[in-house]
């Protein structure tokens, strides 16, 4: 799957430097998670990239 | 952000405030700045963002039309915690403290809006700040990308 997402569009949600978007993306793609091109990223494995995701079990901040 | 402002509300805050125009790329205000006023979008995009000790800008969040912000320095005093800068050519709504708090005692769907609204930031902040401690960069892109995909 492909989607149209620029990296400053991507920092803006995520609350993150356009450079650590990259660092993160490129991340991704070392684990072939992800492959980017301009203004693009295509997803290669979806349910991969949904565990890559989960969070370690924590105690959460919020009430 | 707080939510969608009610109808009847808008309207207060039309009536309370003052019609401002910004060109894109002026400047709203700035980091730092003492200013109490809430503010109501009624045409084009502002972006907010800060800029790190090594210079770099980072972009905490774009609001549109029907959005209101400054809600953080009308009730608490404290200075603007973003730059804010048109993206587009900008209308807005500035209501100023006393006449906003003039409202909200008066009116209680605007206080119910605006304690409502802010409790519900609050909350998403909070979950943002659990995520930023739990998760790495890349494993809140996985998961974005993840959901983006659904």
């Amino acid at each position: 799957m492909r989607l149209a997402l620029r990296q400053a569009d991507i920092a803006v949600r995520l609350n993150l430097s356009r450079k650590a978007v990259n660092s993160a993306l490129k991340v991704l793609a070392d684990q072939g998670l992800v492959r980017t091109g301009y203004g693009q990223i295509w997803l290669l494995n979806r349910i991969e990239l949904a565990a890559y995701s989960n969070p370690v079990s924590g105690q959460g901040l919020a009430q | 952000m707080l939510s969608r402002i009610p109808p009847d509300v808008r309207l207060d805050l039309i009536a309370a405030g003052t019609d401002l125009s910004f060109a894109r790329g002026q400047s709203i205000h700035q980091e730092g700045d003492q200013d109490r006023s809430l503010s109501l979008i009624l045409t084009g995009r502002v972006r907010f963002s800060r800029t790190d000790r090594d210079g770099t800008e980072i972009s905490a969040s774009v609001l549109s039309k029907g959005e209101v912000f400054g809600e953080i320095p009308f009730l608490t005093g404290l200075p603007r915690t973003h730059d804010a800068i048109a993206e587009t050519a900008v209308r807005l709504v500035r209501v100023p403290y006393a006449p906003m708090h003039d409202l909200i005692s008066r009116s209680p769907a605007a206080r119910d809006w605006l304690m409502v609204g802010v409790g519900h930031a609050l909350a998403r902040a909070l979950d943002l700040l659990d995520s930023q401690y739990r998760q790495s960069a890349s494993q809140r892109l996985a998961a974005m990308l993840a959901e983006a995909c659904q």
